[in-house]
């Protein structure tokens, strides 16, 4: 039986949704990019101003500062989820009394809000009363109080350990699903071959969940970019902008300091990078099958 | 054939649950106890101070916020279920031109940021009059979460035998029926599973709630939590006790209901 026309009466709202708030917005974004556009004076009218705020944005050294704090910021944080992934899945992944409330235990911090997970954070981080030093403290491996979040020292690695807690969930979850795809099988001829339990996991299990890690990856770097949450309640991108990522700045460039033409550009800038990271990762998860 | 699980397996396993749960617990602990026992770092409250959660439900606005966030979440998620069935169904089970492309854009729909097309969408809700109500937070919600929606339920309705749909489609039924009278019923665990994920995502959502929102009218959960400190003059009691209310009902949904939320999260494996 022929449809002509009802799958697309079918999808019609969600494409209306999508069209009215994501693409004029973005085609929006795209001509405020090339305007000089201020909100701060309410008379003001957009005017064309060609290239002239991305020529602005290469030389404000806040910005490229930001590109470099976002990337430290995510490398930290992938590292951080994939030791951590890895292992919570490998764990997840066996049969064992509890193993329910095992799992419960991981979801938990995906169903908090990240406000909520930063705000408790940023209380345990605190330097005097905040129980992280006092852990430190009693067991002997410092002698003073970290400032955690008030040190430019410090206050990166506080929010990638939070990123971290709060994301790695979906990525365990992604991985748990890759891990029940490898057959038993394979596990049971390499045991004929003496093959130890370090030297089967790397090269029996790791290149089989390969696509799935990417998978993964994909999503939890995409909501540490995206979800500026964490950082916007730690430390609003300080002490300095020691925290600003590329998100929070283009945050503070919209909302706070009203530039809705130079901040149009960082929008344009951050969608091709994403695009870029999106091909980096599925490039790199393809490989397996090539 | 079982491996043994040796004690290295039981100590990362008790690591990982204590990583997971410590910071929530201590959460819990610290708003059950009075100002000096924060700040003088004791591990468990002497009495079970109430008085912070007092405070926080009955002499800040924070009922207001909680309704709001009740009010916008469960409206989103009745309407992404309303928008995302039929187009699942057509994802699933119909052929027609475009669709490995449109499915695609779906896909991406779910992944990209929002930070990028915000201040457009700003002035959108602005000129239309909606900044500050309720409205301006379901719309973009709405446009967020439905393609989640889709992508979940189309992985769904594959699973589910076609055959009883191609006897009533002999048999005349329309396709808006057949959905109705028989993809959905069959459905129900699918749609309790997009229902709580978007439910969950709407209760979290921060950047869009921070910008469109501007005063108790629509303000929702997590930006009330995150501005907390300005009102109270940092009160880590109140702080902390408010925190807990705004999780325990999410929290539990996910730990009871955690097979769906699971299957959702990585439904077909390869997706969110």
């Amino acid at each position: 039986m022929k449809y002509r026309f009802l799958p697309y009466i079918l999808l019609l709202p969600v494409f209306t949704m999508i069209v009215v708030i994501v693409f004029i917005p973005l085609i929006t974004t795209i001509i405020y990019s090339f305007q000089s556009y201020q909100l701060t004076n309410p008379d003001a009218q957009a005017t064309f101003i060609g290239l002239e705020n991305y020529t602005n944005l290469l030389q404000d050294g806040r910005f490229i500062s930001s590109l470099i704090t976002s990337l430290i910021y995510i490398l930290g944080s992938v590292i951080g989820m994939l030791i951590l992934g890895l292992l919570t899945a490998q764990i997840a992944n066996q049969a064992f009394k509890g193993r329910s409330l095992f799992r419960a235990s991981i979801l938990l911090p995906w169903a908090v809000a990240p406000v909520v997970a930063a705000q408790s954070w940023k209380f345990m981080f605190e330097t005097d009363f905040g129980v992280i030093n006092y852990v430190l403290e009693g067991i002997g491996l410092i002698e003073r109080n970290i400032p955690w979040l008030v040190s430019s020292d410090h206050a990166m690695l506080s929010v990638i350990i939070t990123n971290v807690w709060k994301t790695t969930p979906l990525l365990t979850l992604i991985i748990v699903s890759g891990l029940q795809t490898v057959s038993k099988e394979l596990y049971e001829s390499s045991d004929i071959d003496g093959a130890g339990p370090l030297k089967k996991y790397y090269y029996i299990t790791l290149p089989l969940i390969r696509p799935f890690i990417a998978m993964g990856l994909i999503f939890t770097t995409l909501q540490t970019i995206n979800v500026i949450d964490i950082i916007y309640v730690m430390t609003g991108g300080g002490p300095g902008e020691s925290t600003e990522i590329f998100t929070l700045y283009n945050y503070k460039v919209f909302f706070q300091y009203l530039d809705f033409g130079l901040g149009g550009a960082m929008a344009v800038i951050g969608v091709v990078m994403v695009g870029i990271l999106i091909f980096f990762y599925t490039r790199s998860m393809n490989k397996q099958y090539n | 054939m079982r491996k043994k699980l040796n004690v290295w397996f039981w100590i990362g396993l008790i690591i990982i649950i204590l990583i997971n749960i410590l910071p929530y617990l201590w959460t819990i602990l610290t708003s059950l106890k009075q100002q000096n026992e924060i700040y003088n770092i004791k591990i468990f409250p002497e009495t079970f101070f109430v008085e912070n959660y007092v405070q926080v439900l009955f002499e800040s606005g924070f009922l207001i916020n909680i309704w709001n966030s009740i009010v916008v979440s469960s409206v989103t998620s009745i309407l992404c279920i309303v928008i995302g069935v039929p187009a699942a169904y057509a994802f699933a089970r119909l052929e027609f031109r475009m669709k490995n492309g449109l499915f695609m854009l779906v896909l991406f729909m779910t992944i990209f940021p929002g930070i990028f097309i915000i201040s457009p969408l700003f002035s959108f809700l602005r000129d239309i009059g909606a900044i500050d109500t309720h409205f301006a937070l379901i719309l973009p919600y709405i446009a967020y979460f439905t393609p989640l929606v889709v992508w979940i339920l189309t992985g769904f309705f594959r699973t589910i035998p076609s055959a009883i749909e191609e006897v009533a489609i002999m048999d005349g039924c329309s396709i808006p029926k057949l959905i109705w009278k028989i993809v959905l019923p069959l459905s129900v665990p699918g749609i309790i599973t997009v229902g709580i994920i978007t439910f969950t995502l709407s209760w979290n959502e921060f950047l869009f709630a921070l910008i469109f929102t501007s005063s108790d009218n629509a303000k929702t959960v997590p930006v009330a939590i995150s501005q907390f400190q300005g009102v109270h003059s940092l009160n880590w009691g109140q702080m902390t006790a408010a925190a807990v209310i705004a999780t325990i009902p999410i929290v539990l949904i996910s730990v009871f209901l955690q097979k769906y939320i699971i299957s959702g999260l990585t439904s077909g494996a390869i997706k969110e």
